[in-house]
């Protein structure tokens, strides 16, 4: 049997999307070209996984040099190693799962817009992300992010009826190619050193950058984690985040919180730990991610409690979550010299993160939507008692919630648990990760508040006004991917040895093996769960298996106790305190939960009661940055295209106007030249 | 050389002035076409007058006759079939016409000043050549000036076919002794793109019941 | 004492014990009003008579019925993960942070429950539990991660451990202060009952439950309450500590029925706080705990 090389598999994964994106064009069916595109996308992700599986045994692959710019020392070159693969994973499931959802979520809700302005976007979005996350080459890196910013902007842009969705879009625009344009200036400042867009050419750069001029590479280092970070959705830098991601259609949506996003944490590992990997650099640098985590841990989620609208719940929650993440990667670097096994379990923690909110995210991005298609509102307020109509959905959602809010045993346990072991142990040496660990803690509670909020505003209760037309359940092919979707978080969580092996191989590529003692040595060699150990202390154990065995079997005496003495059960209406009222009436509306806690924290945390409340004012002006950079430069931009349009007033006489005037100047130049 | 009589050929360029001036500003567009087949006759004329030296321009001066003098009345009469009159353009005819005579008098003097550029001075034909450059010039710019200020599509045509004049007579007046002349002349008349475009008006006229140029910014994608 | 046996033996405390310390609160508070008051095992004749009473449901489908099922699970739970009179017996590293959200997972059944019965009262209760959740656990995770960076280890059995060896320290003081203060809450005991507030919404998310149902949600919440003494004791005030097993388990108990005592005493002079008067509180008390945070942080 032939085997396939990883570079060819890697090349027929993008021939693949590029082929179903070409082939979408020409569709006119949203069924047709949907399953078309899902097939061409499950061939490439297939491909995809063989290649990452393949890297994650057998190691790194580099290929060849590929449409060579030998002029400027660029060529388009792959490198697939285990970090990449975990991507490699992750994206194309989640990019899968939400094309699949996608066929008849669009062919209903957008059903007068044109198959071809989603479908070849969407395929071309998942091969240029495939891209970023393979190539080794700066230029190209660059080339494939805009790539990836361009095609996700024409998805955010689907609905161009809507006002404020096209506002949004305009924002996503601006937002991100602020942030690619800091990219690019770092890009070639690098460029300009070492005259190489090679990875492999950057850290030896960087240390000859070192010794002459030290505050250029903070400078270069801070425009790279400002791109990576305003595409993850950092605090202060994520404000488009929770405009652009509810005006895209949700199974969009679900594919950017599951993997574009996620490129952003991608991004700043390779920064922090390929390029820039000195000394100063990592413990400076990953004290500022770790606390600019923390903040987006914060804000993002006591600002997710205050809305109503479930996308844009959705949306904060992602900016909370990336600060998880950066959380775990900024303390991995903080203590890479000092502590390794630390900054390991943390890089772990980070990771492990990541992959459980592309699971979990992106599928309560399908659920929502699930709900956007039967009863047409995303509002909470409007929305109430869908569990009886849509079993499976609930089901899903709850496993989300659960996972999301890190309730044992899902799968944002596991990882939550992991970021609080090594902020608390970071903690015990530097003082200031344990804030991080607390606030970490106590947002993980804020969270689960949200998401019961989400849970009881959307399917449980009685039966809204707006759910009365609801007649069952989403289509097949769209529970299909969130039942996949809901047994990756449940595996996620019961099984955590599988993605920990994997994520420890990451780490020890990442991280270096001279770092890294060894799987057993750090995680303990109980396969069913994990013994922490940090130099030779137990620091911390989890066994899923046996948390979720004693749980059984303390739910089951409990249901034993309640059935003990065969009481029989009766149904009836609900009391309403011995009045008669109509179900829609007293419905409890999402916007009253938890409402004296969101009015307590709007007095408390904008303006903090310490005595700087100056300070915190102007730096609150100054973090945001929509009223001050993104606002007055969309206006700016609007204003000067409305300006230049009125150049084209579909007057030929204007037109012409303008040849004469352009001839005469041409000629006059001329003229003076030539005497 | 001797054989071209130069005050015959002055007055034929002069008389083209006129009847350019005539053609743009005519309210009336039949009267416009009128005006232009006079200019026709004169290029044909002035062709004729030229070939005595190199006889190719013969044919030329034969399909000018042709397609200046026939084709494109013929169909410009047609097209304003029903609609002689012109749709007021912005600038009044007596501010018009004072733009144009100044602007005339200036294209004159200014072309007559640099014509040193393109004409030996000392060749025999310098004389003729200048002036015949200044008026092709004026031709021209009169020709550019009727299709950006006339509201009209079709004094629009007609200004093209100003154009097409000025550079015919240009090109003659340069260069009367080669055969290549005439070759040029022949290829670069315009009666085909006149149809054309007096087909688009037609359609135009169809949609919005006017050549009015300025209506056609209500077409949108 | 092996796992198992511990766990056995924290099951039969927590089902059977639970309730009586119940009665003696009842009985205490019937004599501060100067009331007969019920017998000390009214709370086994409530259970039972709940346990063969009809069980009437307003519909609310699975979650309905298993919430009740899932929270006395989750309580039965931590109390095998509690320390009772010494380690607890399904200890293990860093199971201070299993604790806190096995008890969390509690509250999200009892939540998700009142979200089910679909009845206005059931959730202003769930809203009501939700906030005091945000509000008291921050205290106990202060005060746990205080008490884990002093022992320099998570695991409630090296927390007593390290207690026992280096007796009372400031910042420990601090945090079991803050713990007290919180306790009130964490009971669900006047005058922080405004989950359950009866005179205002009715028993709150229970109010649709009946007969066997609400008996679980009943006996959870008295094992919360000495789940949590047991926490407070074990943990901050372990001393004096014997090596026989039994004799410490009865002076443990001992302590724990002095701070229900206290507990129930408070209760019995406090008018009921609302909400937002309740998270006012709740603040002032994490600074407490803040504090002895740093004070572990500065090594006092």
């Amino acid at each position: 049997m032939a085997s396939v090389s990883p570079e060819q598999l890697l090349l027929s994964a993008f021939g693949l999307f590029t082929v179903g994106a070409l082939v979408s064009i020409g569709g006119r069916s949203w069924r047709r070209t949907g399953y078309t595109s899902v097939a061409f996308a499950a061939a490439a992700s297939v491909a995809l996984w063989i290649l990452a599986a393949g890297t994650i045994v057998r190691g790194e692959t580099h290929t060849r040099a590929y449409l060579g710019l030998g002029a400027i020392g660029a060529s388009l070159t792959f490198r697939i190693d285990r970090l990449s693969s975990v991507f490699l994973l992750v994206v194309p499931f989640i990019g899968l799962a939400a094309l699949l959802y996608s066929v008849e979520y669009m062919n209903h809700v957008h059903r007068n817009a044109s198959a071809r302005r989603y479908y070849p976007f969407a395929l071309l979005m998942l091969a240029s992300i495939t891209g970023v996350i393979t190539t080794s080459n700066l230029l190209y890196f660059f080339v494939f992010w805009e790539l990836m910013t361009l095609t996700s902007w024409a998805l955010v842009w689907f609905d161009r009826e809507d006002e404020t969705k096209v506002r949004a879009a305009w924002q996503y625009f601006v937002a991100t190619h602020v942030a690619a344009a800091c990219m690019l200036v770092a890009i070639l400042v690098i460029y300009t050193r070492s005259g190489s867009f090679a990875f492999a050419d950057v850290s030896s750069t960087v240390g000859a950058m070192l010794r002459t001029s030290p505050a250029l590479v903070h400078v270069v280092i801070a425009l790279f984690v400002i791109g990576f970070a305003t595409k993850a959705g950092m605090f202060p830098l994520g404000g488009w985040l929770p405009q652009a991601y509810p005006a895209a259609p949700s199974p969009a949506s679900a594919a950017f919180a599951g993997s574009m996003t996620k490129l952003g944490i991608y991004g700043i590992v390779r920064v922090l730990f390929e390029f820039f990997r000195v000394q100063e650099l990592t413990t400076v640098w990953g004290g500022i991610i770790a606390t600019l985590g923390a903040l987006s841990i914060f804000v993002g989620t006591l600002t997710a409690l205050r809305e109503d609208d479930a996308k844009r719940v959705l949306s904060y929650h992602i900016i909370g979550q990336i600060g998880y993440m950066l959380l775990g990667v900024g303390t991995a670097a903080f203590f890479l010299r000092s502590v390794p096994a630390l900054a390991a379990v943390a890089l772990i923690a980070g990771l492990y993160h990541v992959v459980n909110h592309a699971c979990y995210k992106s599928l309560l991005f399908l659920n929502v939507g699930a709900a956007e298609y039967q009863t047409g509102t995303r509002d909470l307020n409007k929305m109430g008692g869908l569990g009886a109509l849509m079993p499976t959905t609930m089901a899903a959602a709850i496993i989300a919630s659960l996972s999301i809010a890190g309730i044992p045993p899902f799968s944002g346990f596991v990882s939550k648990w992991l970021i609080y072991q090594s902020t608390i142990q970071g903690g015990l040496r530097v003082p200031l990760f344990l804030v991080f660990g607390l606030v970490a803690m106590f947002i993980s509670l804020v969270t689960l508040a949200s998401f019961m909020k989400l849970i009881g505003a959307m399917f449980l209760g009685k039966l809204s006004t707006a759910g009365k037309t609801v007649t069952g359940d989403v289509p097949i092919s769209m529970r299909i991917p969130q039942l996949v979707l809901s047994a990756a978080c449940v595996l996620l969580g019961v099984a955590p040895i599988l993605p920990l092996l994997l994520l420890y191989k990451v780490a020890q590529d990442v991280l270096g093996s001279t770092f890294v003692s060894g799987y057993a040595a750090l995680f303990g060699s109980n396969p069913s769960g994990i013994t922490l150990r940090l130099g030779n202390e137990i620091v911390g154990a989890w066994n899923p298996a046996y948390a979720l065995a004693a749980l059984a079997i303390c739910a089951l005496l409990a249901y034993a106790i309640s059935r003990s003495a065969h009481a029989p059960a009766r149904e009836t209406a609900s009391w309403y305190g011995g009045e008669e009222y109509a179900d829609d009436v007293v419905r409890f509306r999402a916007h009253g939960f938890v409402l004296p806690f969101k009015q307590a924290f709007a007095k408390v945390y904008p303006s903090v009661r310490l005595p700087k409340i100056q300070t915190i004012g102007f730096m609150q002006k100054v973090l945001n940055l929509d009223t001050w950079l993104y606002g007055p430069i969309v206006n700016a931009g609007s204003r000067l295209t409305d300006g230049l349009s009125r150049t084209h007033s579909g007057i030929p006489h204007v037109y012409m106007l303008w040849q004469v005037i352009g001839i005469a100047v041409v000629f006059a130049v001329l003229f003076i030249l030539l005497k | 050389m001797d054989k071209i009589s130069p005050e015959l050929i002055h007055t034929l360029s002069l008389l083209m002035i006129l009847t350019s001036f005539a053609a743009v500003e005519a309210r009336n567009l039949r009267h416009a076409t009128i005006a232009y087949l006079g200019q026709a006759l004169l290029i044909c004329g002035l062709l004729v007058a030229y070939s005595v030296q190199n006889s190719a321009l013969l044919y030329w001066a034969a399909t000018a006759l042709v397609t200046k003098a026939i084709l494109v009345p013929w169909f410009l009469w047609r097209a304003t079939a029903g609609a002689e009159q012109e749709t007021k353009p912005l600038i009044s005819f007596g501010v018009s016409a004072v733009l144009l005579v100044g602007l005339l008098a200036a294209m004159y003097k200014f072309t007559h000043m640099h014509a040193g550029l393109f004409v030996d001075p000392e060749s025999s034909i310098a004389v003729v050549a200048e002036t015949n450059l200044a008026v092709a010039f004026t031709v021209f710019v009169l020709g550019l000036y009727a299709i950006l200020t006339r509201r009209d599509a079709i004094k629009t045509v007609i200004g093209l076919c100003l154009l097409e004049n000025g550079v015919h007579l240009s090109l003659v007046s340069l260069a009367p002794g080669i055969r290549e002349t005439a070759l040029a002349g022949i290829a670069t008349e315009v009666v085909v793109t006149v149809y054309l475009l007096l087909y688009i008006i037609g359609g135009i006229r169809e949609k919005f019941g006017s050549t009015d140029t300025f209506k056609l910014s209500e077409l949108h994608w | 004492m092996s796992a198992l046996g511990g766990a056995s033996f924290n099951l039969v405390v927590a089902l059977l014990i639970a309730p009586l310390f119940e009665g003696v609160m009842r009985k205490l508070k019937a004599v501060i009003h100067s009331r007969k008051g019920p017998p000390i095992t009214q709370p086994y004749l409530d259970l039972l008579k709940l346990l063969g009473k009809e069980d009437i449901q307003s519909g609310g489908g699975a979650v309905f019925r298993m919430a009740p099922v899932a929270v006395l699970g989750a309580m039965l739970l931590a109390a095998m993960l509690t320390p009772m009179g010494g380690k607890p017996p399904l200890g293990m590293a860093g199971d201070t942070i299993v604790w806190i959200y096995v008890i969390s997972l509690a509250a999200v059944m009892i939540v998700l429950g009142a979200f089910a019965s679909g009845n206005p009262f059931a959730y202003e209760g769930a809203s009501r539990e939700m906030m005091m959740v945000l509000s008291v656990e921050p205290i106990v995770i202060a005060s746990v991660v205080t008490a884990g960076v002093k022992a320099g280890t998570l695991s409630l059995g090296g927390i007593i451990d390290w207690q026992l060896t280096h007796g009372p320290t400031m910042s420990m003081a601090f945090a079991g202060i803050a713990f007290f203060l919180a306790l009130q809450a964490n009971l669900g005991r006047l005058p922080f009952d405004i989950v359950e507030a009866e005179s205002e919404i009715v028993e709150g998310p229970f109010i649709e439950y009946s007969g066997p149902r609400l008996a679980l949600y009943k006996m959870a919440f008295y094992i919360r309450q000495i789940v949590f003494s047991f926490f407070l004791v074990s943990i901050f005030v372990p001393w004096p500590m014997v090596k026989v097993y039994p004799l410490a388990v009865l002076i443990s108990l001992a302590k724990v029925l002095v701070v229900l005592l206290v507990t129930g005493l408070i209760e019995c002079v406090n008018p009921r706080l609302r909400i937002d008067q309740s998270m006012n509180y709740m603040s002032r008390v994490l600074f407490v705990a803040l504090a002895g945070l740093v004070f572990a942080a500065i090594g006092v």
